[in-house]
This record gives C-alpha cells, structure tokens and sequence, in this order.
C-alpha cells in the first residue's frame, strides 16, 4: 500500500534529471518503492529541483543527488527529518503549486480540455453551461468569423476525428462545404459500440451543451441548417440529458431559428439506435437515420458528398465535437501547442480492466503509454506482471510490454499493429489468456456482424469455431496456419471497415503471442489458467491434510478418499474443473496446471 | 427572444451564483450522477440530500453533475463554498452524507477521512 508521495519539481535544464534518477534508484535499495509513489513534474522557470513530501507537508529545494539519497536514507526510511535542510527559502507560490499538484494527483499528467466542464456543471441547467463558456464560441463564429474561417481554424488546428481512423476534421468539413446544395446535413455520432469504452456516454451526461454547440458552428461552416444526433438507446441517462438540453435551448432562442438575434438558423433531433455494433459505421449510420436497416455501404460516394438521404453530410464523433469550440475560442495556435505534430490536442481514454485506478482520463498526445498505465493508472491491480494492453476494441490489437515507450499518436499506434479507436484500454495482466481474450473479441465481432457480405458474416464464425477448438485442446498447428490464412482473406474482402479489421484480435494475439498460441496447440497447456479444458487438477498428497472439505465442495463427486485416513484424489474424467475444491482448500494442496 | 448580450448576463449571474458568492446559499453540492455513478448508488444520496434540504431548510444547493471520471471511488460529493474552496467527499451512502452534513455544513469543518485526499486506500 502506499502511504507517502513525493512531489519532485525540476527545472528544464538537463541535468536535474539526474535527481529522479537517483531518487528511484534509492527507493528500490530501500525496498520503498511500492510505498512510496513518486510525481515528477517540470516547471519552466525553477533553476534548482525541489521536492514535497505528502502527507506531511515537508518541503526541500536545492536538492542534489546526495541530498536526495540522504533524504530518501533518514527522511523515508527512519521518519526523521532532515532539519538542517528543510524548507530553506522556499517561497509561498511554490509550495502553494505543490499543494494543489497533491490535491490533484489524479488528474496527474492529465489535460482536461474536452472534459473540463464534465463534474463541474449540472448538465440539466443551461445557465450553468453559459456561465463556463459554453455558446461563447458560436457568437464569436457568428459574429466575427466566415464560414471559410471558421473552417481554415479547424484545418490549421490539426484536430483529427476520435471516433478511430483519425481522418483530418477540416478536410471532411471544406469537402461537405464544396457541395453546391441547399440541403446539408450535420450528424453526431454517439453511437459507442466497443467494449469497454465509455468516454462518449460520460461527455454526454456531463456537459451535453458543448456537443449542441459544436454541431451548430458544423452547421455554419458548412451551410446547414439540421443536425441529428444517433445515440444508443443503451445510454438513458445520455439521452434523457440531450433531451433536456435541447429542450432548454429550443426556450432561450439557442436553437431554431434566429439564433441569438444574428440571422442564423439550426435545429437538432435525437436519433436512438437499437445498439448495433455496425451503425457506429458511418455509411451504416446514416442507412439507420434514414430507416432503413443498418447495414454498410461502399464507399465512395463519401458521405461529405452524398450522405443522409444523398444530400451532403458531416459525420463527426462526440469528442471529436467537443473540441470545437475550444479551438475556435483560444486558437488553434494553442490547440497546436498540445500533443504531437502529426496528433495535436487531448484524448480522452477510458482505462479498464486489471489496473488500480480505473476510470475516465483526458491526456495529451504524445504521452507514454507508460506513463498512462503507471503513473495515471498506477499499475497492475495486486502487484501482478502486466501482459498487455487492448486498445481500439474488436477493431484494434495488443500493445505488448516491449511497446510501452511509444507515444500515444493515431499513426504511432498504428504503426505497433494496434490502433487508437474510440479510447477505450483495456489493461490485461499475466493471468489472462491471450488466446481466450481473441475469443472474447471474435465472439463479439460474430455477434456484431450485419451479414451483408460473406467475409464477415462466414469468415468471422469459422475463425471463431477454430479459436474455440484452439481453447479446448484440440489445435493443430495447419489448423494455425489455415486461420491466419482466412484472417488474411477477411481482411482484403470484407465490405466496410469493421469486417477489415474484424480479425485484428486474433492476428494482433497471434504476432505478440505466438508462443503462447504453440503452447495451446503443442503442449496442450494454458499458462494463465484460463482455458478450462486444459486444465488439470491434482491434490498433492504430501500436503493433504485428509480434511475431506473439498470432497464435500466438489458438485460432481469427483474426490473421493477417507476423512483422516487416506489423501483425496480427483477423478479427472468426472473433473469438470470448476475451481470450487481450490477454493475451499485451506493448506493450498491443490494443484491447477 | 436571447441577444448576446442577454447571454453575457446569464453567464455573468450564473457564474456569481456557482461560485457561492450570490448569498442566498451557503454551499453547492455536486453529486456525481453519470451512468457510472448512478450504478453505484448516487441516486439515494442525491434523494436523501433534496430530503434532508426540504425537512430542515439548509441553505444548500443539491445539483446532479456528470461523471468526473474516478469510477473507483463513486459515489463521490464536491462540496463548493465561498472562496473556491471545494472538498471532495468520495464513495458516500447517505448515512455518510449525514455526517457531513452536520459536520461540513452546519460546524463547518472537514471530515478528512471522507475526503479523496484522506482515503488511506487512496492508491
């Protein structure tokens, strides 16, 4: 557990790195490295590092690598503070800003932009969205900007689409503008299908405002009059809120026609879906609006020409809007001055599975994936080895522990195999089975397949039939062979995007993983425990205590022996390996391999 | 119908009021009610709170917000006073929330150990 933090503030020069250097090193000397959790934070303008000790508020400055070694020796380790040092000169601004880091160690190497007002604002009063900004951004465009500016803003910010293909919003915007037609429309696509991932659902819940506004500059910049907005049906309380949201600016003269008294005209309607996977799919997306069923179609024509109901349209994804007007309100200059050239600007995750602090976290680009599963995530849950990270959904691939120095970027994921996708990380850890986890996936793509074409609708059950026969012990290595061979084919003949990347959980397992893969096949061996076929139980008879408790938790009779004569044995054709007889031993006797 | 300028005293008004400094009320208090925090159990302090504000007229504002993205500690209560200074109560029951408010609201202290900071668990 961890019971103190340390702040450490450096300078921009070079070698005060050396500071965290040591202090890391001698916390793992001293065996303090799991009780101590260390912040580092930069300060452009500080000439010597300082550091703050939490809870107790001890602050040092000029710290060297012998004071921070020293320090770690008598401070940490014996509690006793190191008085001819503390706090020397360190003025009140500083130890304020360490306080406040201390207060907001969560939100630590976070960058709140999309999410700012997300828990700070009732999402059920427009006067208090007004008051943090929300509108200010669509009077400046309709005051003092063209359509082609507020359209070159967006172009020069670099924001591109967080949806998952990171196509450039600027460029989708100017294609739609181009079109000669009365008629254009404006769609918000919050129709959040992956597992896991729930960044769109929490933005609209906390500040459904920002989306209404981002949809009405869309529809400036573009010359549109009607937007609509495709949620899940799944999110009630999303819905409810867009609802009410609406509603309000529909009173107050926000939405309809006229607004704000400058002659410019947008309404915006709800659109549910009936939660399939494939209306996420744009082309799929606008099918569904229109009424018919939800399936993809070939593109081109794209959708900025020849969309909703063949008019021209703009299909965005949620965060994606939420970033508008906060471009348009500081610049893009300032949007330029965050995350990476090629990947400017926030994202926002959603972290889950086997971690300490899961949740919702706003980042710059460019960040480590290190620093987003250690620092902000706090690593593993129960200390255990982490395997690997799932991002992008079914669409996306495994990020192994040799690639966790990669900058967070849509094309530097995409070059590790994986990809960005909506946002939602799902951290795995050592006792999770890869090849379960492709199983999981494909299971949920099988379900999710719209049948439109065969690729998909066959290819995907048949990968999974052969997944399945992998997990139960059945494998082959041509079986291997043959179904990389068809992941290939489904790959290069799949209609739309999600049946292109509809084998990626395998493929994507089956390159990081591959040993683990032969041990299934060859060894006939789940090293995580997970594959239940594979699994074998055996009471160690040196260590069995001849209680008889597992043979009475045991639901199919499988144990048998006498209470205080003979050990228990496990019958491993009645086995049906259910874990209960592991559970209920007290002396640990009882082996799974 | 709304001019710009009749936005600009809506948020002008609105942010007074937010910020606790308008004196009709003494604290704003935020309850984290996303899907998220809802699933684990926002409701019934948010219920309990509009309750114990109607029984005995505390000059409170009880608001809904969304989800501040620490689903590992919801149900979690910012408390807003004058000053900006905000106190953030986390994993509440209303059995909680009664201590806090009689303790945060009516003394007008801190319970630390059911702060974010305080939490020892607090990884």
């Amino acid at each position: 557990m961890l019971e103190q933090r340390i702040h450490l503030a450096l300078g921009s020069s070079s070698n005060q790195e050396a500071v965290l250097h040591q202090l890391n090193a001698s916390l793992k000397k001293n065996r303090l490295d799991d009780r101590i959790q260390v912040y580092c934070h930069t300060l452009h303008d500080l000439q010597k590092p300082a550091c703050g000790i939490y809870p107790e508020r001890i602050f040092y400055e000029n710290i060297n690598e012998n004071l921070m070694r020293l320090l770690v020796e008598v401070q940490l380790l014996n509690k006793t503070p190191l008085e001819q040092f503390q706090q020397l000169k360190l003025d009140q601004s500083l130890i304020e800003r360490f306080d406040q880091w201390d207060k907001d160690r969560f939100f630590y190497k976070q960058t709140r932009i999309v999410l700012k007002n997300a828990g700070k604002i009732n999402p059920e009063d427009i006067q208090e969205a007004i008051a943090m900004d929300a509108y200010q951004a669509l009077v400046k465009a309709l005051t003092s900007m063209t359509p082609q500016d507020v359209l070159d803003e967006i172009t020069l910010s670099g924001l591109r689409g967080r949806g998952g293909g990171g196509f450039p919003t600027g460029r989708k915007w100017q294609v739609a503008h181009d079109q000669i037609n009365d008629v254009k429309y404006v769609i918000c696509n919050a129709d959040e299908g992956d597992p896991g991932a729930f960044m769109d659902r929490s933005l609209l819940e906390g500040d459904p405002h920002a989306i209404l506004e981002a949809m009405m500059i869309a529809g400036y910049a573009i010359g549109s009059k009607h937007g609509y907005i495709y949620v899940r049906a799944e999110y009630p309380v999303a819905v409810k809120r867009l609802e009410i949201a609406i509603h309000q600016a529909e009173n107050i003269g926000l939405l309809g026609n006229n607004i704000l008294n400058l002659g410019f005209d947008f309404s915006i309607e709800i659109r549910l879906g009936a939660g399939a996977f494939v209306c996420g799919e744009e082309t799929a997306l606008i099918a569904s609006i229109e009424g018919q069923r939800g399936t993809p179609n070939p593109k081109p024509p794209y959708p900025s020409v020849q969309g909703l109901w063949g008019k021209p349209t703009i299909i965005n994804n949620v965060e994606t809007l939420a970033n508008i007007p906060q471009i348009l309100l500081k610049g893009h200059k300032w949007f330029r001055t965050m995350g990476t050239p090629s990947s400017p600007g926030t994202k926002v995750f959603a972290l889950g599975g086997k971690i300490k602090q899961t949740g919702l976290i706003e980042v710059e680009m460019g960040l480590s994936l290190k620093e987003v599963i250690y620092d902000i995530g706090q690593g593993c849950e129960h200390n255990k080895k982490f395997k690997a990270m799932q991002t992008g959904g079914p669409s996306g691939g495994c990020i192994t522990r040799e690639d966790l120095d990669t900058a967070l970027g849509f094309d530097e994921l995409i070059q590790l195999g994986s990809m960005m996708g909506s946002g939602g990380m799902i951290v795995l850890d050592e006792d999770n089975c890869m090849v379960d986890v492709a199983r999981f996936y494909l299971d949920f793509i099988v379900e999710e397949s719209c049948g439109k074409c065969t690729p998909c609708r066959i290819g995907t059950k048949r990968l999974l039939e052969m997944l399945n026969k992998v997990t139960q012990g059945e494998g082959t290595l041509e079986l291997l062979d043959e179904m990389e061979a068809l992941a290939q084919y489904i790959k290069t003949s799949s209609l739309c995007g999600l049946g292109q990347t509809a084998p990626n959980p395998f493929l994507s397992t089956y390159h990081h993983f591959k040993d683990e893969y032969m041990r299934h096949v060859v060894d006939k061996k789940c090293d995580a425990k997970v594959c239940k076929a594979l699994l074998e139980y055996t009471i160690q008879a040196d260590l069995c205590k001849k209680c008889g408790l597992c043979a009475r938790a045991c639901p199919t009779y499988a144990i048998s022996g006498t209470v205080g004569r003979d050990p228990f044995t496990i019958d491993p054709n009645l086995c049906i390996r259910c874990g209960a007889c592991v559970l209920t031993c007290k002396f640990d006797a009882i082996k799974r391999q | 119908m709304l001019d710009v300028k009749q936005l600009n005293t809506i948020k002008a008004t609105t942010l007074q009021k937010m910020r606790v400094e308008d004196g009709q009320i003494t604290h704003r208090i935020l309850i984290g009610m996303g899907t998220c925090g809802i699933a684990a159990g926002a409701q019934a302090v948010y219920d309990f709170l509009i309750e114990m504000k109607d029984v005995y007229q505390y000059p409170i504002d009880v608001l809904p917000t969304g989800c501040l993205g620490m689903c590992m500690f919801e149900p979690m209560v910012e408390v807003v006073e004058a000053n900006d200074k905000h106190t953030m109560y986390i994993k509440m029951d209303p059995l909680k929330m009664k201590e806090i408010l009689h303790h945060h609201i009516k003394e007008g202290y801190t319970l630390y150990a059911y702060t974010l900071q305080g939490a020892k668990d607090n990884a």
